[in-house]
């Protein structure tokens, strides 16, 4: 057992130094650098090279990374060339705005599909599971940001229940930060909800067909009592799965809602930083959501050990 | 007579004015109409006609003194001279930074800092008188040291200032007392004032300029408070201002890339102003509602298919010409900017920024017929392809390749537009390698017209004729004779259809009903908000 979890770690370890060089060398050949940015049209051939020369943008490539992926190491993320601001900072205060986005949107998520999941599979073949699964068909054809401007015009535009956008910080008004976050958090938690639905109802379908429900059945349980000892663990394997990806997925695909609710998060930041070629900060972000998506991975790893006895003995 | 006429035109407006503002009851307002000549009848229309559109009262209000403007641009970092991003200069020029001069809502020359100057008879020396009590708002006291410092700092290349060219015509800064500033120029340049009221050329402490990237310290009426990156800027009021005292207390930009988004923020009361307008067409809603006020500036910027004159099909000038004849300029304005816009045929707008403004519209006119005989003409009638460099970010870009693109089609031109985000089109179309054929732009800045004396931009247009009558024009100081030397310069470049230049757009801005004094943006990409306030 732990000599399995090391085994993982060290791939884990092993993917992060893959992937922060994959994350540079695909980040600095991008067209276009941040010197035409700042100079604007009024650039020329003569001035970009001096700005690029003292921004020290003619480094080569291995000196450039080095200095970045040494400097993480030390907890140093760099500074961003346009605002002088430290980025490391930065990202913290950007992970306080899509943190909880993320974290609420994937608990209204969970909410929503695990009990639509499970009844649309449990009656899959009753009038009540076909109509749980068809409202669930219509929710992934509906994307996140036509969901938002949706919730925006009807909770914020016309009853003002909520705000329309922008986002007060915690420090100054805890209430009115949440408040803010609930239209974006319900927009992405019931698009992902509905994904999530279909995975459990179709796990719950294949589970009902396994020979140990079968034989439980044929001790003598209900249906239910079956599903609640045998089933839903069985098939909470594949779930996890998904529900690993999809937070990974909240954490990024939040851009798109992040603009339609005008929210200061880790999306935003990506989205300006990639257009305005900031690269330092592009680099940490895309390193920052690597790491969490292999971090994910390695969590539902250990969670089929304990969710399944068969992994933990087989290794 | 026409001066008294003039006078009675103020006198009325200033008694409207009063009525307005609550000082005049309905009666004496009326009398003093009266005495103006205006007859009963008249003024009483006059005055409800006043009454209706503003309600009632135009007095400050004291209770509320925050707006908060939306604008589609964050700032990329709060220094204007270190960055060329246009919306640093719309947050903090004339707010939180200020120059010797600044432009106002007309595009007009006022003073600022400087609150007078004398030119020279052979116009080689400025000298600028400047204000009295001026603080910074680190306290520290401003001095013409000050100017020659940041003039200095500017104007040498190594301090990267996006506009250094500004700066070449100036000999020599110098600051014979602490009130006075003496610029020696090579020779007369009349765009060199102009210039230095734009954000590049904004007056830095030397004790500060360093950290003005992150907490920018200026003279302006408004003080740097917070800037919560991807949310918002926020300006407080500097109470110690040495000219007149704003009457808002809290400034707050809110940056909204989304155009839904703006409105619904507009409409659900979360911001005062929508100070940049993205989609037009969508004005409608506001524009019929009493709520609020759309506000229409000069137009102001060149919205032009750039062309490549260096290399074949487009340096042969009847391809360019018979490209220009295919594109209908109502479709545009009309398709792009809801109709605020107006049709030019030049590089140059019609507003008081660029002074030497000549209607050039009859040059290059819609016809499509003409366009077919030009192409046949170029050995072009079997159809041309051409590429288009489409600047993603652009709405008025994207927009206008589909635009073009149709009445290209009409012709037999077929266009292969290539999408690209800003930094790509900079360093592939707008320097070298220069490689592209057509691209939609809207030039905003002001009297850039000097671009066509240089042969390495990247519209690479050569024609040393040109290029010696700019020069004369600008050292020109007689403004007749430069105006005829601008006048021949927009003519000749109409004739040989350089560029194909479509609608200059009016700058809009949506507004609270109640909230006045906004400049719209425009000639300057400032929002001054120093006048601004809610009644």
């Amino acid at each position: 057992m732990t000599v399995a979890i090391a085994t993982r770690l060290v791939a884990l370890v092993a993917s992060l130094v893959v992937a922060s060089i994959l994350v540079f060398v695909v980040v600095n050949l991008l067209p276009g650098d941040v010197a035409t940015v700042m100079l604007g049209t009024n650039a020329t051939p003569e001035n970009v090279a001096a700005l690029r020369h003292s921004l020290g943008l003619d480094q080569p490539l291995w000196l450039r990374y080095l200095q970045w992926a040494g400097g993480m190491l030390h907890g140093d993320f760099g500074t961003s060339v346009l605002s002088h601001t430290p980025v490391g900072p930065l990202i913290l205060q950007k992970l306080t705005v899509s943190g909880p986005l993320a974290l609420l949107a994937a608990a209204i998520a969970l909410a929503v599909s695990v009990p639509t999941g499970v009844v649309a599979g449990v009656r899959y073949r009753r009038l009540s599971g076909a109509v749980l699964s068809a409202l669930s068909l219509g929710g992934i054809a509906i994307p996140a940001f036509w969901a938002g401007l949706l919730l925006a015009t009807v909770f914020a535009v016309k009853l003002r229940l909520f705000p329309a956008g922008g986002f007060i910080d915690w420090t100054e008004d805890p209430v009115a930060a949440a408040r803010s976050l609930v239209l974006p958090a319900v927009a992405l938690g019931l698009v992902q909800a509905a994904v999530l639905t279909r995975f459990i109802r179709s796990a719950i379908i294949d589970v009902q067909r396994e020979d140990f429900i079968r034989t439980a059945r044929a001790k003598g349980l209900t249906r239910w009592q079956a599903l609640q000892r045998h089933g839903f663990r069985n098939a909470a394997i594949p779930v996890v799965t998904i529900l690993g990806i999809q937070i990974t997925s909240l954490l990024v695909g939040a851009i798109v809602i992040e603009n339609v609710f005008v929210l200061p998060g880790l999306g935003r930041l990506l989205f300006q930083s990639v257009g305005n070629r900031d690269l330092i900060v592009v680099q940490d972000l895309v390193m920052l959501l690597t790491a969490v998506v292999l971090a994910v991975n390695f969590l539902v790893d250990l969670s089929y050990r304990l969710l399944d006895p068969r992994i933990r003995t087989a290794s | 007579m026409e001066d008294r006429e003039l006078q009675r035109d103020a006198g009325i407006v200033r008694q409207l004015d009063q009525f307005l503002a609550g000082r005049l009851s309905r009666r004496e307002a009326l009398r003093r109409l009266g005495v103006l000549g205006v007859s009963l009848p008249m003024a009483s229309a006059l005055i409800a006609a006043c009454a209706s559109g503003s309600t009632t009262n135009n007095q400050p209000s004291t209770t509320k003194t925050k707006a908060i403007i939306g604008i589609i641009q964050e700032p990329t970092s709060l220094d204007p001279t270190a960055d060329a991003t246009a919306s640093i200069a719309t947050c903090l020029l004339n707010n939180v930074y200020e120059g010797l001069v600044r432009l106002d809502g007309g595009g007009r020359i006022v003073g600022n800092l400087a609150r007078s100057w004398d030119v020279s008879a052979d116009g080689a020396t400025v000298t600028f008188h400047l204000a009295q009590g001026v603080k910074w708002h680190d306290g520290a006291a401003f001095s013409a040291q000050d100017v020659v410092y940041s003039w200095t700092r500017a104007k040498d290349a190594a301090n990267k200032n996006p506009h250094a060219d500004y700066w070449a015509p100036v000999q020599s800064v110098s600051a014979p007392d602490d009130h006075t500033i003496k610029v020696t120029l090579s020779a007369y340049s009349d765009n060199w004032l102009f210039h230095m009221g734009a954000g590049s050329a904004c007056i830095v402490s030397q004790a500060s300029a360093a950290n003005n990237k992150t907490t920018p310290v200026g003279t302006g009426p408004f003080k740097f408070s917070t800037w919560n990156r991807g949310s918002s800027l926020q300006l407080i009021r500097n109470d110690a201002y040495w000219g007149k005292k704003p009457l808002l207390k809290d400034v707050e930009f809110r940056f909204i890339g989304d155009a839904n988004a703006m409105n619904n923020s507009l409409t659900a009361g979360d911001i005062d102003a929508i100070g940049q307008v993205g989609g037009p067409e969508q004005l409608q809603a506001f524009a019929s509602n009493q709520n609020f006020t759309v506000t229409k500036g000069a137009p102001s910027g060149k919205v032009m298919v750039s062309m490549n004159n260096k290399s074949a099909p487009l340096s042969d000038k009847r391809v360019r010409q018979a490209l220009y004849a295919a594109i209908d300029r109502k479709a545009w304005i009309d398709g792009i900017q809801a109709g605020y816009g107006q049709p030019i045929g030049s590089h140059s707008a019609p507003n008081a920024g660029e002074p030497y403004y000549v209607d050039e519209t009859s040059v290059n006119t819609f016809d499509v017929s003409r366009s077919k005989q030009l192409l046949a003409a170029a050995g072009k009638a079997s159809g041309l392809t051409l590429r288009l460099a489409q600047i993603s970010a652009f709405p008025y870009a994207v927009r206008g390749s589909d635009i073009l693109n149709s009445q290209l089609k009409a012709v037999g031109v077929t266009l292969n537009i290539t999408p690209m985000e800003f930094p790509r089109w900079l360093n592939t179309v707008f320097l070298p390698p220069q490689d592209y054929d057509l691209t939609i732009i809207n030039h905003v800045e002001e009297r850039d017209i000097g671009n066509y004396g240089n042969p390495k931009y990247y519209w690479g247009y050569d024609n040393p004729t040109v290029a010696g009558q700019l020069k004369q024009a600008d050292a020109e100081p007689n403004e007749g004779k430069r105006k005829s030397l601008y006048g021949e310069v927009l003519k000749t470049l109409a004739d040989e259809a350089v560029n194909a230049w479509v609608y200059a757009p009016n700058q809009l801005a949506v507004l609270k009903h109640n909230f006045h004094g906004y400049q719209v943006q425009g000639i300057s990409p400032a929002l001054f908000l120093g006048d601004a306030y809610f009644s």
